[in-house]
Order: structure tokens, then C-alpha cells, then sequence
């Protein structure tokens, strides 16, 4: 950071060059009003609030537009800069209803007093929903508005003026409601839609006078692709865009960051909070000029916690029905039962949402008090597949680069699911690359999503064709000779295989596979291959599917190739579904996911029953197992079947750390009480072990069992509560004063030397049996398997996805003669299942998409129509099919 | 939209299919075919376009010559534009509205009649300038506003002839 010094008022500062003169004034601790301008959003200069005087310029420049440099004298308090914000504050406030803001009586009045001016209740700022947390109105009290006459009053336009126009309320949002007659035309709702979130679903409408902001044609947000991040809520300086539910509910009595539980992103919420109560969560927060944002589940899908049907104490089977049961009871008959399944009788399965701690004494138990080895973490499939191959390839089992790099990437190479819907965060940062910084993406999906539409080049390849598609980019790239050979040479092992098993897929063979273009193959793979690298980003969309690990092995391959490892903003980037499943691994799970043998069950914090794709084989070992504990915060469906449930508390009620996709260690904080007599799964576990006569797990509190976890995981070693306090810290962190390691791999690869990885022959999937003529994909749809975000889910977020479960594209449809909402019957070499046909275009022709759902509801999932194709589509993935209307 | 005797916006669209810079030429042939823009067009425009919908909205009202809702019969344009503001514009506006019986939108509830602001409409010579049906009326001070109130009044009961 080059740095210049400024004069602010008489006072010398070291300030960052070239960045806007208010921001560098705020960082000085120096405040100069403004009301457009917002750090992180581009500079809009509508509100000319922000104006200063500076030595030797003309007039009153706005310190939003002029860039700091060096030597400047700048004065932000004169009679002059005063007078003039005042006079541009009267002309806001001519538009606002100001009755409280310009009244002399301000401190006296409370919301239930009686307003001696007689103000009608929408016009005082105490009757107004942003009261005591709104910014213009914090700004007029800084400039003390209510002392100045007011300039403007009266004026055709004005609010009091004849040609007001009152604005309906927009209340039809499950989110946000809209308001916007207190609006002071800023444009930050504009920009932060549309620079933060990718969207622009707010536009400056008319001008002059008429200037209003609107959706189009004023319709509801969730008509304009909303999806209720919040983006535009953070930044509204009034009252206009609110959180819904809290709207009302005035500002927050306690405030604190913490670490979202849903996925591997590991954005920070700010967590606002009344009562032990979380009010709301918000707060975009600019780390060095990029915003930090949540979406939509991290900000509205918390409210969890507060669920009426969170279990609160113990259950145990008595007489074939779960009864409550005191701590020291249930705990006392797991530890006897236990007893009897010590050496390798116990399988275990953990959510990839527990934090370090509880996973690590979970496995502490499992290992040393139960002697066993049987641990899976269930979780989506494919997960654990993002990131094996790395370990194979490089020794390190985990993303080599950091999420927010991605922001300012060069190139980009997308593969998988629509990134924006399972890890929103890091595809906005992708989408900014592209759309703001000059980055060119490459998206390779079969399907049509919100990444694509941002792509330079799009990639629609039939499902399960990865490799062959990977296979003809490395193809190009050897025989146009664009590889990093002295690299490869210098560092790499098993190039030259790999290169002879990509010789016999050229463009065109590639492309009669994928589907793809081979012109369009070409072109992206001369992109990818060009000094710098590029990053590789991909979740588990292309796990799910094929021989699980070959198409990472083939991203990773393309990485070497390209040279793309230890550049900031190049690499490779798996995107974990999970907020934990990197924690996880890194303290050592690497079980698949599959059920755990044992003749005991203990499964904690998920509900495998109702959400792995392989229910029914769950069901089964359930039913057979002996003795079953359930630790969850609710009734699951898998819980209903235990012997013992035991209360698990959320992760709002205890502290912890998770780590994220980019090998961020983060807090996570208590930040209210336990619920009823939940406990955190560590606490459990101490209890149970005690118990069981067991010294292993002594755990006391969280901090004592990560301190146990930096002992004994080298890569976690220089970490501690206290240097994460701030800001998590990315591993490898060998020792105590280690900063941290964002970019792997920046220092070189050292030895020993990394591995070009085979990967077997793509499949040519074409169907060839003139009697199934489509291909049907099978994949579950956004998982949010964890029992906690189920809950969350029956919020109007997450409603749509119960639609929608098989589609077709319309012109496939009319060689069928099929019709949109037709029940039809699926058929397959191995076995036909019913369903709602749904037509829709994203797809490439000859492919029937079929979503499994996640429901709420685990009635719905056990029995039924919606069972019998859950059931089908479990054993299917691919498979060659056709489509009948059932008559 | 897509009845008989309208073309469908597809159709309109496509000859713009990978186009750069079409969006205004897009507005005026959508408001040939059909009178005005409608919000059935928007999401059209902006797959085409790649753009967002309240994008599309916002640069169609940026112009005060694109109309979103269907014309009325009978339409008077009122050119606002500077150099009839200072000859009085406003102020035959407001007669012509009042006279005319049009409330605060400008439109009629049954869309027999409606003013539309225009801005400076290049022929500054002759204002304030005021166009019925398309037609211009030169010079019409704030003295001549009542008498064409009352004309336009006439065409109104006509039905728009
Ligand atoms: S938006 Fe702010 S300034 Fe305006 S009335 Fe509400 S609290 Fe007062
Ligand atoms: S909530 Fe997010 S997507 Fe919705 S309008 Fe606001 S910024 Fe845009
Ligand atoms: S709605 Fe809020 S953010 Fe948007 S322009 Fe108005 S005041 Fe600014
Ligand atoms: S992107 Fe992921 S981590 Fe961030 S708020 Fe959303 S769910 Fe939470
Ligand atoms: S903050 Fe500078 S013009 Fe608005
Ligand atoms: S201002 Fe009306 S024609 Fe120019």
C-alpha cells in the first residue's frame, strides 16, 4: 500500500494514496458527512453532502470524488463547507418527512408522547421503523439541522408541496419490504444490487423531479430474480428497504460476529441480537475496499434457534416410546450400553456443521474410549471427493488460494452446480472478477444458471462428461504447446502418462462426447493457458455424478499444466457444501459418507434418514443396529428411530471454530444461552466418558479442546482464540507467530516434487439403445441436510425447491409430445418411477434433469409418490431413460 | 401481446440477437408495433440484452418518449422543454388538465385522453408547443390554453377522430 500524508483540520495523517478523501478521512478517524457514498460500492456523487475545502482548488470539491495525494490541505469544518452542507441537507429534508428532524424539541419526545407541533405520526422519525438507527437521520443531528431554518420548504416537488405523490408499500417480500417515500435518491441500493450481489433489481427510474427508485415496472422483488441477500438493506441510509420480520423491532441491544453454520464459504454475520434473541443479521462490511456480504440462508436462515420444537432435554426409549429423561439418566444408560460395544462395535456419523471441537471430540471418543475406527461424516456426496485428489496430487487436501482473491482473478475456469445458489459468496466474488475487475470466466455447467450468464464462454457439456471435456482442454493445450513446460519439467511427476492418455482426445472427439463445441474447447483452453494461471473453481456438481474423484484429478492436472499454483487469484478452489467438512478432514475423518458399520449407531447432529441420498440403506442399518444415539437439536426423523436422544445446542449457543473452503480457522461464538438443557456435543461426550469410568475426555470448555487440536494437528499449530479473534487465520499455521498462509504453494512446491494424477478414459455416454433415447441426471438439489437448516427451510426461501423436480427442455418435449405440468412415468433399463414433468430451457436437448429435494417434512420422505421416486432416483445418477405421459 | 393481430415479441426481437448497443432502437420498434412498451417486453429485452429487467425499466423511463402503459386516444403531447417552461408551459399544462378534467397521473381512467410531457421538442421558435394527436399546435400561450381545452374536448367526444 503506497501511502501519502494529508493535512485534515491542522492534523497531519499517513493516509493510502489515490483512494476517495473521505474514506481516508473515515479510516483517520476524521468524519466528514456523506450520504451516497458507501466503502466498497463504486462513487456515485449524487448527494454533494461530502464537500470540503481544499488548498488551491476551486470552490467546494466532494471529497467522494477526489483521490487522496500527497501534500493535500484539507479543511471539512469552515463556515463555508457548514453552510453549504446544511443548505444541500434543507434540500433532502424539503423531500423527507423531517417534522422530528428539524424540531428544536428532538430529546423530549418519546414515542408514546404527545408531539406539541402536532407532526401527523408518518412524519416524525419517532414513529419511523430506522428510529435511532438510521443514518440520515444520525447526519442531520450532526449537522444539527434543527437549529437552521429550513431552505426549501413548500416547494411543488417537496414532501409538504401539492405535487407530493404518497408511494404504496411494498409488503408482498418474505424478506424486505419496501417503502420508498422516505427515500433520498442515493443509488446505493442501485449499486450495491447490482456491484455486490450481481443483480440489479433496483434501477433509477424517470429523472428530474419524477426520479424515483423502482424495480421494473414496480413489481414485488421476488418478480426481479431477488433472492433476500440483504445487500441493499445494509447500505439504505433510510428507512426505505428493511429486514421484515425485524422491521419493527428497533435497533439492537448487543451486537456480535460470528461464523455462518451453512456453508464452506464461512462468511461472518453480524449478528444483532435483543433479549438472547437474534433480532436480525446484517451489516455489509468492506474489508479493504471489497465488500463482505452474507446471502440469503446466512441472513435469514438462522432463525433456527429459536424454534419452538428445538428439543430441550433427553429422551430414552421406555416402553417403546422416547420419554424425557435427566442428563445423568440417559447419559448413564449410553455409557453402560456403550460398554458392550467397545473394541470396533460402534459406528459413528457426524454432521460436516459441527464445529472443531465437537468433531474432534467426537472422533476423541469414538477412537479412545470405543476403540473404534468406523467414523463417516455424512453430508453431500462428492464432498469429500472435492478434495482427495489434491491430497494425492500435492500433499495438501484442501484449496490452494483465498476466496476473496478470486475477486480480482485474472482468468477463471467454473465447473460444477450453480455456484450461486450452494456457495452465493464466492461465486459474487467471481462474478465481480468478471463483471468489474476485467476478469474473463469460462463456465463450464450443463445447465443455464446465474454464472453462466456472466460467462465469456459457456461450456454446456451432457452430464457426466467432465473428464472428456477436461481430457480436450489439456489436449489443446499440449498440442498448441501452451503448457508451463519448464515448470512441469522442473517440479512435476507422471506428466508424461498424462499426456499420452489426453492425446487421443482432440476438440473434436471431446466434442462429440460433451456436446460441447470444439472451436469453443479451443478457445478456452488458449484463455486458460496464459502466463499468470488461472483459478479453478468447483464444487461438488461434479462429484456427484461419475467415477467421483477423476474430474477433480483432471482440474488439478490443468492447474499444474497451466503453472496456475501459488499466483493470488489462480489455483485451485473446491467449494465445500459444508460449513465444516474442510475442519473435518483436516482432524482427520475421511470417511465417504457412507453408513458406518457397527452393531451400535451414534449419529450426531444429522439426519441421515431423511437426507443422504442413500436413505434407504441408512433406514436399514438404523432399524438392525442394537443401541442407537441421537445427539440433534430436533425430533429428526432419524432421532424418532433412536433408543436415546440427547439435546444438542445450536451453534448460536456455543463457542467453537469451523473452517472454511479456503483453510480459514474462524470463530464461532455463543452469543445467547443454551436452549432447555442442550449441550454442546464436546460437553455430551465429557459426560458420557465420565460415565464410563473414562479419563480420554475430560473436556471443560471449547477453548481447552482447540488448544488439544493445535497440539496435535502440525498445520493448526500457531493458532489459538486469541489470534482469531480479529479475523480467522488460514492454514498452515505452524507456530505462534506464523501470519498465516493465504496462497499455497506462493514459495514454490520445495520438494518433495507434486504428481500429475491419470485419470481413466472419459466414457462416451451417448445413448445407444434406440429404446432409452434421453439421458437422465439425477442429483439432489441445494442440500441442506443438517437437521438445523431443515428447520430453517420452512421459510418461504426455500419453498420453491419443493417444485420443479423433473425438467426437460421444450423442444425435447414436443418430440415426445409432452406438456408442461404433465404427470408423466419415467422409464429405465433397471425400473420406472412417476413425476411431474416441468419444462424448462437451461438444459442441453436429449437430457431429463431430476432434482431431488430435501424436505422439511419426513412424513413426506418415508412414504408416497415422492418416496417411490426418491427410492428410484437413489440408485440411478445416469442412466440412460425415457419419458411417457402416465395414462 | 401475442394475440392475432400483434407481433409477437420474439419476432420483434430477433433481428437484435447478438446486437450491441440496441437498446433504444429496441424501444422504438417495440412501441411501433404495439403503441408503447410494455412489461411483458421487459424480461425479453434483457435476456437479449443481458441485462437485467429494472435495468431495462429504468433506461425506458429515462426517455420521456417511450410510453409504458397504452396510449389514449386521444394524446397531447406538451413539450416542457426550456424555452417553452419560460413562455409559460407549466401553466397551460395545468389549464389543459384541469379543463380537460385529466387527474394528477395525467391519464384518464378510460384512457380516452391523456397528456404526455415531451422535452425540448427542437422547435423552440414556435413555443410553447403542444401536439394533439401528433399534431402541432404552435404558440399556445397560457391565453389560447382554454380554447384548446376545448377543442381537444370536442375530439375526446368524438372518440379520438
Ligand atoms: S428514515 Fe430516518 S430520518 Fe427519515 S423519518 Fe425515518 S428515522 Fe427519521
Ligand atoms: S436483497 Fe439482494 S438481491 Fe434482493 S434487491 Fe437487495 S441486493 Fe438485490
Ligand atoms: S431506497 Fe435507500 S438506498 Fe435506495 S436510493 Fe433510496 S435511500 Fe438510497
Ligand atoms: S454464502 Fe455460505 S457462509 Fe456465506 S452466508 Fe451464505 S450460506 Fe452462509
Ligand atoms: S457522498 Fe460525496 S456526493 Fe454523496
Ligand atoms: S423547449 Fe419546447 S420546443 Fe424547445
Amino acid at each position: 500500500m503506497e501511502t501519502v500524508t494529508i493535512t485534515i483540520d491542522g492534523e497531519q495523517y499517513q493516509v493510502e494514496r489515490g483512494i476517495p478523501l473521505v474514506l481516508a478521512a473515515e479510516r483517520a478517524g476524521v468524519r466528514i458527512p456523506h450520504l451516497c457514498f458507501h466503502e466498497g460500492l463504486s462513487v456515485f456523487a449524487g448527494c454533494r453532502l461530502c464537500v470540503v475545502q481544499i488548498d488551491g482548488a476551486r470552490g467546494l470539491p466532494t471529497s467522494c470524488t477526489t483521490p487522496t495525494a500527497d501534500g493535500q490541505v484539507v479543511w471539512t469544518k469552515t463556515p463555508e463547507v457548514l453552510d453549504m452542507q446544511r443548505g444541500v441537507m434543507s434540500l433532502i429534508l424539503a423531500d423527507h418527512p423531517d417534522r422530528c428532524l428539524s424540531c428544536h424539541r428532538q430529546e423530549h419526545c418519546g414515542i408514546d408522547g404527545i408531539c406539541l407541533r402536532d407532526a401527523v405520526v408518518t412524519y416524525r422519525c419517532l414513529t419511523c421503523a430506522k428510529n435511532k438507527r438510521c443514518e440520515f437521520q444520525s447526519t442531520s443531528e450532526e449537522l444539527e439541522m434543527h437549529k437552521y431554518p429550513m431552505r426549501y420548504y413548500q416547494e411543488r416537488h417537496s414532501w409538504y408541496g401539492p405535487d407530493h405523490q404518497e408511494r404504496a408499500v411494498g409488503r408482498s417480500n418474505p424478506f424486505i419490504e419496501l417503502d420508498f417515500n422516505e427515500c433520498i435518491l442515493c443509488a446505493r441500493c442501485v449499486r450495491a444490487c447490482d456491484e455486490v450481489r450481481g443483480l440489479s433489481c433496483y434501477e433509477l427510474t424517470y429523472k428530474g423531479p419524477d426520479s424515483r427508485i423502482d424495480t421494473s415496472f414496480g413489481l414485488p422483488l421476488q418478480a426481479v430474480g431477488c433472492d433476500g441477500c440483504g445487500a441493499c438493506v445494509d447500505v439504505c441510509p433510510v428507512a426505505c428497504i428493511l429486514d421484515k420480520p425485524s422491521k419493527w423491532q428497533g435497533p439492537a441491544q448487543r451486537t456480535v460476529t460470528t461464523t455462518c453454520p451453512f456453508c464452506g464459504d464461512g462468511c461472518q454475520l453480524v449478528v444483532e441480537l435483543q433479549q438472547e434473541r437474534i433480532l436480525r443479521v446484517g451489516g455489509v462490511k468492506a474489508v479493504e475496499g471489497v465488500p463482505m456480504v452474507t446471502c440469503s440462508r446466512g441472513r435469514n436462515g438462522l432463525g433456527y434457534v429459536h424454534d419452538a420444537r428445538r428439543l430441550t432435554q433427553p429422551l430414552v426409549r421406555r416402553d417403546g416410546r422416547l420419554q424425557p429423561a435427566s442428563w445423568d439418566e440417559a447419559a448413564a444408560l449410553v455409557a453402560s450400553r456403550f460398554a458392550g460395544y467397545r473394541n470396533g462395535g460402534l459406528g459413528a456419523a457426524i454432521s460436516p456443521q459441527l464445529t472443531n471441537e465437537e468433531s474432534y471430540a467426537v472422533q476423541k471418543f469414538v477412537r479412545t474410549v470405543m476403540e473404534s475406527e468406523n467414523i463417516s461424516v455424512t453430508g453431500i456426496e462428492g464432498d469429500r471427493a472435492l478434495v482427495a485428489p489434491l491430497e494425492a496430487a500435492l500433499g495438501v487436501g484442501a484449496g490452494t488460494g483465498s476466496l476473496e482473491d478470486l475477486a480480482a482473478a485474472k482468468r477463471i475456469f467454473m465447473m460444477g452446480s450453480d455456484i450461486v445458489s450452494t456457495n452465493a459468496v464466492a461465486g459474487w466474488q467471481i462474478r465481480r472478477a468478471a463483471r468489474m475487475n476485467g476478469g474473463r470466466l469460462i463456465v463450464a455447467s450443463p445447465r443455464a444458471n446465474e454464472m453462466t450468464k456472466w460467462a465469456e464462454t459457456w461450456l454446456q457439456y451432457r452430464p457426466g462428461t467432465e473428464t472428456a471435456l477436461l481430457a480436450g482442454l489439456l489436449n489443446v493445450m499440449v498440442t498448441e504447446s501452451l503448457v508451463n513446460a519448464e515448470l512441469i519439467e522442473a517440479n512435476c511427476e507422471g506428466y508424461d502418462a498424462v499426456q499420452a492418455a489426453v492425446a487421443g482426445f482432440d476438440p473434436e472427439r471431446s466434442a462429440a462426447i460433451t456436446g460441447v463445441a470444439a472451436e469453443d474447447i479451443r478457445r478456452a483452453a488458449r484463455t486458460l493457458a496464459t502466463a499468470g494461471g488461472a483459478a479453478f473453481v468447483y464444487d461438488a456438481g461434479i462429484t456427484q455424478h461419475t467415477g467421483a474423484t477423476g474430474a477433480v484429478a483432471a482440474l488439478v492436472n490443468l492447474a499444474l499444466a497451466t503453472g496456475s499454483l501459488g499466483a493470488a487469484g489462480a489455483g485451485l478452489f473446491p467449494l465445500r457444501d459444508s460449513s465444516n467438512q474442510q475442519g473435518a478432514e483436516d482432524l482427520g475423518y475421511r470417511g465417504h459418507g457412507g453408513v458406518p458399520a457397527g452393531r451400535a449407531l451414534l449419529i450426531a447432529g444429522s439426519d441421515p434418514l431423511a437426507t443422504e441420498l442413500d436413505r434407504t440403506g441408512w433406514a436399514a442399518a438404523v432399524r438392525a443396529a442394537e443401541f442407537v444415539v441421537v445427539f440433534d437439536s430436533f425430533l429428526t426423523a432419524t432421532a424418532a428411530e433412536a433408543d436415546v436422544v440427547l439435546p444438542l445446542s445450536s451453534f448460536a449457543e456455543q463457542d467453537g471454530t469451523r473452517t472454511n473452503s479456503e483453510r480459514r480457522v474462524q470463530r464461532s461464538r455463543a452469543i445467547i444461552p443454551p436452549v432447555g438443557e442442550s449441550r454442546p456435543l464436546w460437553a455430551g461426550f465429557a459426560a458420557i466418558a465420565s460415565a464410563m469410568d473414562s479419563k480420554e475426555c475430560e473436556f471443560f470448555d471449547a477453548g481447552s479442546i482447540f488448544d488439544e487440536i493445535t497440539r496435535s494437528v502440525p498445520s493448526y499449530g500457531g493458532l489459538s482464540y486469541e489470534r482469531l479473534e480479529e479475523r480467522g487465520i488460514q492454514w498452515p499455521c505452524p507456530e505462534g507467530h506464523h501470519p498465516g498462509t493465504a496462497t499455497l504453494f506462493a514459495e514454490g512446491f520445495g520438494s518433495p516434487r507434486v504428481r500429475f494424477l491419470p485419470v481413466a478414459a472419459p466414457d462416451d455416454l451417448r445413448p445407444d439403445d434406440a429404446s432409452f433415447p434421453l439421458l437422465l441426471a439425477a442429483g439432489l438439489a441445494r442440500v441442506p441436510y443438517h437437521r438445523e437448516v431443515l428447520a430453517a427451510r420452512e421459510d418461504a426461501s426455500t419453498r420453491a425447491w419443493d417444485e420443479e423436480l423433473l425438467t426437460l427442455r421444450p423442444d425435447d418435449a414436443l418430440r415426445f409430445d409432452l406438456a408442461d405440468g404433465e404427470p408423466v412415468t419415467v422409464e429405465t433399463p433397471t425400473g420406472s418411477f412417476k413425476a411431474k414433468l416441468a419444462l424448462d430451457d437451461s438444459g442441453p436437448s436429449g437430457v431429463l434433469f431430476l432434482r431431488i429435494p430435501v424436505l422439511a417434512d419426513p412424513s413426506v420422505l418415508l412414504s408416497g409418490p415422492l418416496a417411490e421416486l426418491l427410492d428410484a432416483a437413489a440408485g440411478l445418477r445416469l442412466s440412460p431413460a425415457v419419458v411417457r405421459p402416465t395414462r | 401481446m401475442t394475440s392475432d393481430h400483434l407481433e409477437p415479441i420474439e419476432a420483434i426481437l430477433r433481428p437484435y440477437q447478438g446486437r450491441k448497443g440496441v437498446l433504444l432502437e429496441v424501444f422504438h420498434r417495440v412501441q411501433e408495433a404495439y403503441g408503447y412498451v410494455p412489461q411483458a417486453a421487459m424480461e425479453p429485452i434483457a435476456k437479449l440484452l443481458n441485462l437485467h429487467p429494472s435495468t431495462v425499466y429504468g433506461s425506458l423511463t429515462f426517455y420521456t418518449e417511450f410510453r409504458t402503459a397504452p396510449p389514449p386516444r386521444v394524446l397531447v403531447g406538451m413539450c416542457l422543454g426550456p424555452t417553452c417552461h419560460i413562455r409559460g408551459a407549466e401553466t397551460v399544462k395545468d389549464i389543459l388538465q384541469r379543463r380537460l378534467g385529466l387527474p394528477a397521473s395525467g391519464h384518464n381512467d378510460d384512457n380516452s385522453c391523456g397528456i404526455h410531457v415531451i422535452q425540448c421538442a427542437g422547435h423552440c421558435q414556435y413555443a410553447p408547443l403542444v401536439y394533439v394527436n401528433g399534431e402541432a399546435r404552435r404558440e399556445v400561450t397560457v391565453g389560447g390554453a382554454a380554447a384548446l381545452a376545448d377543442e381537444v374536448s370536442a375530439v375526446v367526444a368524438r372518440g379520438g377522430r
